[in-house]
């Protein structure tokens, strides 16, 4: 299992160099496009830029990881198990960083209500983005082609929209985040977290269990 | 330490490539695993090392299960051709970055050494795979496995693209290697007038079975190639085990097996000569383009 934590330690950090470009890629697009005369600088903006970031490379990287890092594993003699084991705690391990620094900057942020729930509230947006590119990694890597189709349209529509419709808005000020703090929006992404974590969770162990490597 | 699989048995759709292999591979030898395109080498090599999940039997490490099995996949390492196309990923991938992949998942990961043969055969470390060629590619395998240090190494068609001498290179260093640890080498290679000098067994695989396995020298010994006039050859090895007989208008020439205590009946007019592991193989292989 070390050497298990050790490669998705390193998966996770090619993942994140992609996370960094896009807080590069974001930067940019909301610079060149913000009115800065008119902008009130909002304590929730770089949360708002950090959690975008973060979330898009999990949906980029999640075929990446089942069509090369879980078979090259195999092939290198670890277990199918400790792969699966692996692949779901990198999901977490890789939602902590992100939750943890938006975490940080709202609580150094004054008149900012409910920290805590923000917060959670980031860190489960992390795992639904993780989970969501879980399913999708299997369908890419059983369907191929096909699946290129499918991740492109459910991204813009599911993954995509609902993390950068949210962001956007954020950047223009018109919508407010305080509705993150509410409870009943917390236990909806709790659950659908749960819920993707699950099926990604499934999808995985019925592809690691049938997996011939023929890299 | 033994590798031992009973009555392996891998069917993909009902067709069965691998049927009733029993084969127990020991410590400390270099066997030669070979067969014809499609006779399941690379099935048997990857069900060994638990890439694939197989249909029946067992594969037993030292009596412990290999499947799901981390204790016992430590101790095998399985080096076969990169499949560098767009699919596997691979092809993006560094050649120093999949030799740092390897040391993680290898225990006994020898870094001096894997530096040794990257000077030994100039890999360009920083290269990517999908821009390597092929020989280049097989020296990768071939770093990662005999650097892996790993007991039981397994080897699929590892000079696959080498230039002669590579190839050489590569018995070289597979001599060394196994004369400072011990380790078993299975190879599996379609050069065998090459690789016979290295190999002390044969497992001879034809159509998904095991056709034979034995000790190379022993395989040599017993294999006569006798030619002559067709009714003196059939005299003097009546009885005996033949393969592939070739009639040319009144001549007849045969390959012949004999076990211990038999020869070939003297007083005919024949010549009869020793065969090199590749011609046995043709005499034991070739016979079923004629089934």
């Amino acid at each position: 299992m070390r050497e298990t934590i050790r490669y998705w330690l390193r998966f996770l950090w090619e993942t994140a160099k992609i996370a960094l470009w896009a807080v590069l890629l974001i930067g940019i697009i909301f610079l060149a496009r913000v009115d800065f005369s008119q902008m009130n600088l909002s304590p929730y903006l770089l949360p708002a830029i950090i959690t975008a970031s973060a979330a898009l490379p999990q949906m980029i990287c999640g075929p990446g990881a089942y069509t090369l890092y879980m078979p090259l594993q195999l092939a290198m003699g670890e277990t199918r198990r400790n792969v699966f084991w692996g692949y779901l705690a990198s999901i977490l391990v890789y939602a902590l960083p992100p939750a943890g620094i938006c975490g940080a900057l709202l609580a150094l942020s004054p008149g900012v209500p409910n920290r805590l729930g923000l917060t959670l509230g980031l860190l489960l947006v992390q795992l639904l983005s993780g989970a969501f590119s879980s399913i999708l990694g299997v369908l890419y890597a059983r369907f191929k082609i096909i699946a290129c189709f499918i991740i492109g349209a459910v991204s813009a529509c599911v993954g995509g929209g609902f993390v950068t419709i949210n962001m956007l808005n954020i950047f223009s000020d018109k919508l407010s985040l305080s509705f993150l703090g509410q409870g009943d929006v917390l236990i909806v992404l709790a659950l659908s977290a749960a819920a993707l974590l699950l099926t990604g969770a499934v999808f995985t162990a019925l592809r690691l269990r049938r997996l011939e490597v023929k890299l | 330490m033994k590798l031992i699989c009973e009555h392996l048995t891998k069917a993909y759709s009902g067709r069965e490539v691998l049927r009733d292999v029993s084969l127990t591979l020991e410590q400390g030898k270099i066997y030669g695993l070979i067969g014809r395109n499609g006779a399941g080498k690379t099935t048997l090599l990857s069900a060994l090392t638990a890439q694939i999940p197989i249909t029946a039997g067992t594969v037993t490490l030292d009596g412990a299960p290999v499947w799901e099995n981390r204790g016992a996949l430590k101790e095998l390492c399985f080096s076969r051709e990169l499949n560098i196309s767009s699919e596997s990923g691979l092809s993006s991938m560094k050649v120093r970055d999949y030799l740092r992949y390897a040391a993680i998942y290898c225990p006994r990961w020898d870094e001096a050494l894997a530096q040794r043969l990257i000077g030994e055969f100039q890999l360009p470390v920083k290269k990517r795979l999908g821009k390597l060629s092929k020989g280049m590619l097989s020296m990768v395998t071939i770093v990662a496995a005999l650097a892996g240090k790993a007991p039981f190494t397994f080897l699929d068609e590892p000079v696959a693209g080498l230039d002669v001498i590579a190839r050489e290179q590569f018995y070289r260093l597979l001599i060394e290697e196994y004369q400072a640890t011990g380790r078993t080498f299975v190879v599996s290679t379609h050069i065998l007038s090459e690789a016979a000098n290295v190999l002390e067994e044969v497992i001879i695989l034809r159509g998904g079975e095991l056709l034979t396995m034995t000790d190379t020298e022993s395989l040599l010994n017993s294999a006569r190639y006798v030619t002559g006039r067709a009714e003196d050859v059939d005299a003097a090895t009546a009885g005996l085990e033949v393969h592939h007989g070739e009639v040319m208008g009144r001549s007849k020439a045969a390959t012949v097996f004999l076990r211990e205590g038999q020869t070939i009946r003297e007083g005919y007019d024949l010549t009869v000569q020793p065969m090199s592991l590749q011609q046995v193989f043709v005499a034991l292989c070739g016979e079923e383009e004629n089934r």
